[in-house]
C-alpha cells in the first residue's frame, strides 16, 4: 500500500493543480449528467416539532421497497429511485415518535417532504424502534453519536460537559480527572480533530482543561468518530469530533438560566422573521468564594474567570438556500501571586465564526458553503524576582470549506475541498528579550471524493481519497479510505474500515494542565505525522431494545513529531532542531452492551488497549543509548470497564450512576539513585535517578463511582425548573494522579498527589 | 452456551495478545558512578568514583565509594591519541588525585579511563570549551530593579570554530551571604519553609545558550544579568561558566527527573551521561569572574 501510494504521490507532485481540477470536475459535472431520471423522487428536511432544529442522521423510509436515507449534518434526506405508485414514508430518531405519511409518487416526480418530528412522550417503557438503516448510520464502524440528552444526564465534575462524556465511551480515555482531554484508541489529544460548526476549535478547554469549552445547553448534536473516519475529514492521525451548535428554536422565544457551584449560563433562542437565532453565554461564578479565601488563606489566584460566548442566527432565503453565522469566543484568565515577587499568569481562549450556505440545487444535488475563521492564543507568563518568562503561541486560520453530495441511484457521492490559510507564531521571551521567535504562514489545500454505494440491502461500502497539501514544506500527500459493512442477518452486522491519514500539527502538553499547552506545526525539515488504522467490528440486536457493539482496531503512528523534552532552551535554535521524531502503534478490542429503551437505560463496556511510542535518544538502556525502545505513554490503560445506567423513578425523579474502572496508569519507578558530590554550580548536590525502563511501572486501578439525581418542575409557575444533586466519586477513592520524586529527602521520598475526593454539587436550571 | 464460547474466545485471544506485549521493569542493576570537572587553566581535578545505590536506601558517598580502581586522565591530540597521560592514586575512599600535575587548556581533549576491577572499565572523554575574558563596565554597585541591567561581554581568547551553540551555567555568588538581606523573592522563600540561608549563597542560573544574548560580529557575546539570580544584597560574584557537552547534556536531562518539562507527570528518563561503562560525569569548563555590590531598592533602605 505505502509503494502505490508513494508512486501516486510521486506523481501527483508534478500535476497535482491539473489533477485537482478534474477531479473537482469529475465530480460536479460528469456525475450528474450520467443521472437518470425515469422514477420518482422524495427528499426534504427533517426538523424537531417542537423547536424546528434541523436533525441529524434522522431516518427516513420506505419500508416496503427497503430503500430510505439518512439526514445529513443539514438535515437533509433524498429517496432516490422510486417506482410509480403509493407508497409510506416512514421517519424515525431516537427520542421522537416515529413519522409515517402516505404518498402517491408519479414517474419523473419529485416530492418535496419535509418531515416534523415530534418528541416523544416520556411514558415510561416506551421503546423507542428503530430501523435498520438507522441502525447502520448511527452504529458506522467508528462512529458514535454523543445525545445531548446523555450529556446532561449522567454525573459529572461540577457540571455537565460533552468531553466528560465522551470519556466513558469505550476506546475515549481521560488523562486525569482533571482533564477533559480525549484521548482516543491509542492517539495523544491533539490527534483528534475537533470542529464547532465545521470550524477547528484549536484548545477547547476551560479552568486548566477540567472541562471543556462547549456549552451543552447550547448544543445539538455530537459526532464522534473514534477512527476509520471517511475521506470527508482529515488532518488528524485519529479521529474526529464534530460538535453543531443549535439553530435556535423556530417556534417560540426561549429562555434558560442555569446556576452552578463553578459556573453560571444563560440562554436565549427564538424565531424572528426569516429563521432563528441561538445565543449563550457562560460565565464562571467563583471569584465571590476566592475573595473569601484570600481573607485567610495564602495562595489563592488574585485573578480568575472564564467565559464563553457562543452565538447562531439562520437565515431561510428560500425553502432551498438556508444561510448561517455562527461564532464561539471562550477565555480564561487567570493571575497567581505564588510568592513575593513571584507571579504565574493565564490567559488563553479560542474564537470562531463560521459562515454557511447550504444549498439544495435538485433532489440530487445539495451543497455546503462554508467560510470559517479560527483563533487560538495562549500567552502565559511567569515573573520571578524581576526577571520574566513569556510563550506566546497563536494560531490564525481562515478557510473556505464547499461540500457537494450528489445522489444517484445507490451511490452518494460526496466531494469537497477545504483550503485555507494559517498563520502560526510561537516566541518565548526570557528577562525582555525574545529568545525564539518562529512565524509560519502556511496554505493549506485538500480535496476529497467519497461515494457511499449499496449494491444491496445487505452491503454499504464506502470508499474515498483524500488529497492534502501543506505549503510549510511542500508536503502533498494522498490518503485512501475504505469502509464496508454487511448485513450478516436481521439482527447481526459485519463491519471493516482502513485509513491513511496525516497529521500537520502537534501539541506540546504535559497531559496535566492545558493552559500551558500550545501548538507547533510542520516545516520544512518537519515532516506530517501519518498512520493507518484497520478496524474490525460487528454490531448486533441480541434482544428488543439492547445493542451489542465490538470493535477491534490496529493503527500506526509514523513520523510522530513532537517537542523534544530534553530541549528546554530553544534560544538560537533552528525550528526543526526542537522537534524530535518517533513512531507508535496502538491496538486494542471494544465491547458495548447498550440498552437504550424503559425505564432503565444506560450501557456497559469493556475495552483493552495497548498504545506505545518510540523515539531516538529516549527510553534507552544506560549501556546502549542507540537502542531506543518502545514504552506506553502515561494515558496507556490496558483495561477500562465503564457502567452507566440512568434510571426514571416518575415523571419527575430521574436518577443516573457512572462506575469506571481502570488499569492504573504507566508511570516509571526509579530503581537506583545517585547524587553528585562537587557539582560546580550552586552549593546542593544534584540527584540522579536510575530507571530500567520507562513507564514499565503502573499506578494503582481507578475506579470510581459517580451519582446523580435529577428532579423536575416548575418556577412559581413561570417557566420550568429542574434541580440537579450530584455525588462525584461517592466512596472517596484516592485515585492516583502521579507520583513525585523529592531528591533532597534521604532516602528519595515518594509522595502521592492525588486525584478528586468526594465532591458533592448541584445545578439549579429554569427554561422560561 | 454459544456466547459463553465466544466470550471464552474472545478471553483467550486477550490474554494471548497481552502476554504477547509484555513490557517489564528491568529491576535495580548497580551501576558504577565517575565525577570529575576539568577547568581551563586550572590542574586536573580529583576523581570521584562510587556506585548507586537502590532507590529507597540512604544514599552516602562513603558508604558507596568505589576503592583500588586503577584511575588515569590522558591528554589527547587532535588526532585521538595519548599527549599525556596521568595516573591518579586513591586519596581517600573513592576519591583519587593524579599523581603529577597538569595543567588543563582549552579545546583540548581529555579521556578518563577508570579500571575497576578486571570486568569493568569505566571511559569517558571531554574537549575543554573555549575560554572567555569577562569585560563590561560593571558598576561598582547597582541599585536592584532599579538600575539598568548589569551588561557584561564575553570575549573568546581565540574564535571559536565549534559548530554548536554554545553554552553557560551563571553562577551569582553572594559574599556575605550570613548576614546580608535578602531580595523579595528569596525572603520569601525562607519565610516560606525551613530553607535555610545558606541554601541561596551560590545561585545558578540554569542552563544559558548564547542565542539567549547578542551575538555579535567580532564573536563576543553580550549578556544581561537577570535580576533572579541574585538572592542576596551586598557583594555578590559573577562567574560565567562556558560548559562543554556532557555538562550540557546532563544538566538538561538531570532536571527534568523530577518534573519541569513536556513529559507527562511520572514519565522519567535516564540522564544522558556520555560515559562508557558506567554513569558519572565527567566534564569540563571555563570560567571568569567579575564583582559587584548590590543596593536594595530606595524604599527598603539607604
Amino acid at each position: 500500500m505505502y509503494s502505490i501510494a508513494s508512486a501516486i504521490q510521486s506523481r501527483l507532485k508534478h500535476n497535482r493543480k491539473s489533477l485537482l481540477l478534474l477531479f473537482l470536475f469529475l465530480g460536479l459535472v460528469v456525475a450528474p449528467a450520467i443521472s437518470q431520471d425515469s422514477t420518482a423522487t422524495v427528499s426534504g428536511i427533517v426538523q424537531d416539532a417542537s423547536n424546528g432544529e434541523t436533525l441529524i442522521g434522522a431516518n427516513v423510509v420506505i419500508r416496503s421497497l427497503q430503500k430510505g436515507a439518512a439526514t445529513n449534518t443539514s438535515g437533509y434526506y433524498t429517496i432516490q429511485n422510486i417506482p410509480a405508485g403509493d407508497y409510506t414514508i416512514s421517519c424515525s430518531y431516537l427520542g421522537f415518535q416515529t413519522f409515517e405519511k402516505k404518498v402517491s409518487l408519479e414517474a419523473d416526480e419529485s416530492l418535496r417532504l419535509d418531515i416534523p418530528l415530534q418528541p416523544e412522550n416520556r411514558e415510561l417503557g416506551e421503546i423507542v424502534v428503530q430501523s435498520e438503516r438507522q441502525e447502520r448510520e448511527t452504529r458506522s464502524i467508528g462512529r458514535t453519536e454523543i445525545q445531548t440528552q446523555m450529556i446532561q444526564q449522567m454525573p459529572s465534575v461540577l457540571q455537565a460537559d460533552v468531553f466528560r462524556s465522551a470519556q466513558l465511551l469505550p476506546g475515549v480515555k481521560a488523562s486525569s480527572d482533571f482533564s477533559s482531554r480525549l484521548y482516543i484508541r491509542g492517539g495523544s489529544s491533539d490527534q483528534t480533530l475537533i470542529l464547532l460548526d465545521e470550524t477547528k476549535v484549536y484548545n477547547p478547554s476551560h479552568f486548566f482543561g477540567f472541562f471543556s469549552t462547549f456549552n451543552p445547553d447550547a448544543i445539538k448534536n455530537v459526532r464522534l468518530y473514534k477512527g476509520g473516519y471517511p475521506a470527508k475529514y482529515g488532518g488528524r492521525l485519529g479521529s474526529v469530533m464534530a460538535i453543531y451548535n443549535k439553530d435556535g428554536n423556530r417556534k417560540e422565544r426561549h429562555t434558560g438560566i442555569s446556576v452552578g457551584l463553578l459556573s453560571s449560563s444563560l440562554i436565549h433562542e427564538g424565531p424572528y422573521k426569516y429563521g432563528s437565532y441561538m445565543i449563550s453565554f457562560r460565565r464562571s461564578t467563583l471569584e465571590p468564594l476566592l475573595a473569601g479565601l484570600r481573607q485567610t488563606q495564602d495562595n489563592i489566584p488574585s485573578k480568575f474567570y472564564f467565559w464563553d460566548l457562543n452565538g447562531k442566527i439562520n437565515f431561510s432565503a428560500s425553502q432551498d438556500d438556508k444561510l448561517s453565522l455562527s461564532f464561539y469566543s471562550g477565555t480564561d484568565n487567570v493571575g497567581f501571586p505564588f510568592a513575593d515577587d513571584g507571579k504565574i499568569n493565564l490567559f488563553y481562549g479560542n474564537q470562531t465564526l463560521s459562515a454557511n450556505w447550504t444549498k439544495i440545487f435538485s433532489d440530487k444535488l445539495f451543497a455546503d458553503l462554508t467560510v470559517t475563521g479560527s483563533r487560538y492564543f495562549n500567552e502565559p507568563n511567569f515573573s520571578i524576582g524581576g526577571t520574566t518568562f513569556r510563550r506566546d503561541n497563536e494560531i490564525g486560520d481562515v478557510s473556505v470549506k464547499l461540500d457537494v453530495q450528489y445522489f444517484l441511484d445507490n451511490h452518494q457521492i460526496e466531494t469537497g475541498i477545504w483550503s485555507g490559510y494559517m498563520d502560526f507564531r510561537y516566541n518565548n521571551y526570557f528577562d525582555g528579550q525574545q529568545t525564539f521567535y518562529q512565524r509560519l504562514e502556511a496554505n493549506y489545500n485538500n480535496w476529497y471524493i467519497q461515494d457511499t454505494w449499496e449494491p444491496s440491502v445487505r452491503w454499504q461500502i464506502n470508499g474515498g481519497v483524500r488529497l492534502s497539501h501543506f505549503s510549510e514544506g511542500d508536503y502533498l500527500n494522498i490518503a485512501p479510505r475504505l469502509s464496508v459493512d454487511y448485513q450478516l442477518t436481521s439482527n447481526v452486522r459485519m463491519q471493516a474500515a482502513y485509513g491513511r491519514y496525516y497529521q500537520y500539527l502537534t501539541l506540546v502538553t504535559s497531559e496535566a494542565f492545558s493552559g500551558f499547552d500550545y501548538w507547533l506545526t510542520s516545516d520544512e525539515g518537519v515532516p506530517p505525522a501519518w498512520g493507518d488504522q484497520f478496524i474490525l467490528g460487528t454490531k448486533t440486536q441480541p434482544f428488543e431494545g439492547y445493542r451489542f457493539d465490538t470493535e477491534i482496531y490496529y493503527r500506526t503512528m509514523r513520523d510522530l513529531f513532537e517537542q523534544d523534552p530534553f530541549v528546554n532552551n530553544l534560544a538560537g535554535k533552528d525550528y526543526d532542531q526542537i522537534f524530535r521524531f518517533g513512531k507508535g502503534y496502538a491496538y486494542g478490542l471494544e465491547t458495548q452492551l447498550q440498552k437504550q429503551s424503559g425505564r432503565l437505560t444506560g450501557f456497559a463496556s469493556y475495552t483493552f488497549s495497548r498504545t506505545k511510542r518510540k523515539f531516538p535518544g529516549f527510553n534507552y538502556p544506560i549501556s546502549d543509548p542507540s537502542n531506543a525502545r518502545y514504552y506506553p505513554p502515561k494515558y496507556d490503560r490496558t483495561h477500562d470497564i465503564t457502567f452507566s445506567l440512568t434510571y426514571q423513578l416518575s415523571d419527575r425523579w430521574e436518577a443516573s450512576t457512572v462506575f469506571s474502572y481502570a488499569t492504573g496508569q504507566a508511570f516509571t519507578r526509579p530503581n537506583g539513585y545517585t547524587e553528585t558530590g562537587a557539582f560546580p554550580f550552586g552549593d546542593a548536590s544534584r540527584g540522579q535517578l536510575t530507571v530500567g525502563k520507562v513507564n514499565a511501572a503502573r499506578l494503582p486501578p481507578y475506579h470510581r463511582l459517580d451519582l446523580s439525581a435529577t428532579r423536575e418542575g416548575t418556577f412559581f409557575g413561570m417557566g420550568e425548573a429542574e434541580w440537579k444533586f450530584q455525588l462525584i466519586n461517592v466512596y472517596s477513592r484516592r485515585n492516583v494522579w502521579f507520583y513525585n520524586y523529592d531528591l533532597e529527602e534521604r532516602p528519595i521520598e515518594r509522595s502521592t498527589v492525588q486525584m478528586l475526593p468526594i465532591l458533592p454539587s448541584f445545578t439549579y436550571s429554569v427554561d422560561f | 452456551m454459544r456466547r459463553l464460547y465466544y466470550l471464552s474466545l474472545l478471553f483467550i485471544v486477550i490474554v494471548i495478545v497481552q502476554s504477547c506485549d509484555i513490557y517489564n521493569d528491568t529491576g535495580y542493576e548497580e551501576r558504577y558512578v565517575i565525577e570529575a570537572y576539568l577547568v581551563d587553566d586550572r590542574p586536573l581535578p580529583p576523581v570521584r568514583i562510587s556506585h548507586t545505590v537502590p532507590a529507597d536506601e540512604i544514599y552516602r558517598f562513603s558508604n558507596t565509594a568505589v576503592a583500588g580502581a586503577d584511575v588515569s586522565i590522558s591528554q589527547l591530540d587532535a588526532d585521538g591519541s595519548v599527549e599525556q597521560r596521568i595516573t591518579y592514586s586513591a586519596d581517600s575512599a573513592g576519591v583519587y588525585s593524579p599523581d603529577q600535575s597538569l595543567i588543563v587548556q582549552a579545546r583540548h581533549t581529555y579521556r578518563l579511563e577508570a579500571q575497576i576491577d578486571e570486568e569493568h572499565t569505566v571511559t569517558a572523554t571531554t574537549t575543554v570549551p573555549n575560554s572567555y575574558q569577562l569585560k563590561g563596565t560593571v558598576a561598582d554597585s547597582v541599585r536592584y530593579q532599579v538600575d539598568p541591567q548589569i551588561e557584561i561581554d564575553l570575549i573568546p581568547d581565540q574564535p571559536d570554530t565549534a559548530s554548536r551553540q554554545k553554552q553557560f551555567v551563571f553562577n551569582l555568588i553572594a559574599e556575605n551571604y550570613e548576614k546580608a538581606p535578602l531580595t523579595p523573592f528569596y525572603q520569601d522563600q525562607l519565610d516560606g519553609d525551613e530553607t535555610a540561608r545558606s541554601d541561596f549563597r551560590n545561585n545558578s542560573s540554569g542552563l544559558v545558550t548564547e542565542g539567549n544574548f547578542d551575538l555579535r560580529d567580532d564573536g563576543s557575546i553580550r549578556i544581561w544579568v537577570p535580576w533572579i539570580g541574585f538572592a542576596f544584597y551586598g557583594p555578590n560574584k559573577i562567574v560565567t561558566n562556558s560548559i562543554d557537552e556532557n555538562l550540557y547534556d546532563f544538566i538538561r536531562t538531570q532536571g527534568i527527573q523530577t518534573g519541569g518539562s513536556t513529559l507527562s507527570p511520572g514519565e522519567i528518563p535516564n540522564v544522558i551521561y556520555n560515559v562508557d561503562g558506567g554513569i558519572g560525569i565527567f566534564a569540563s569548563m571555563s570560567t571568569d569572574t567579575l564583582s559587584t555590590y548590590l543596593l536594595p531598592p530606595p524604599s527598603n533602605g539607604p
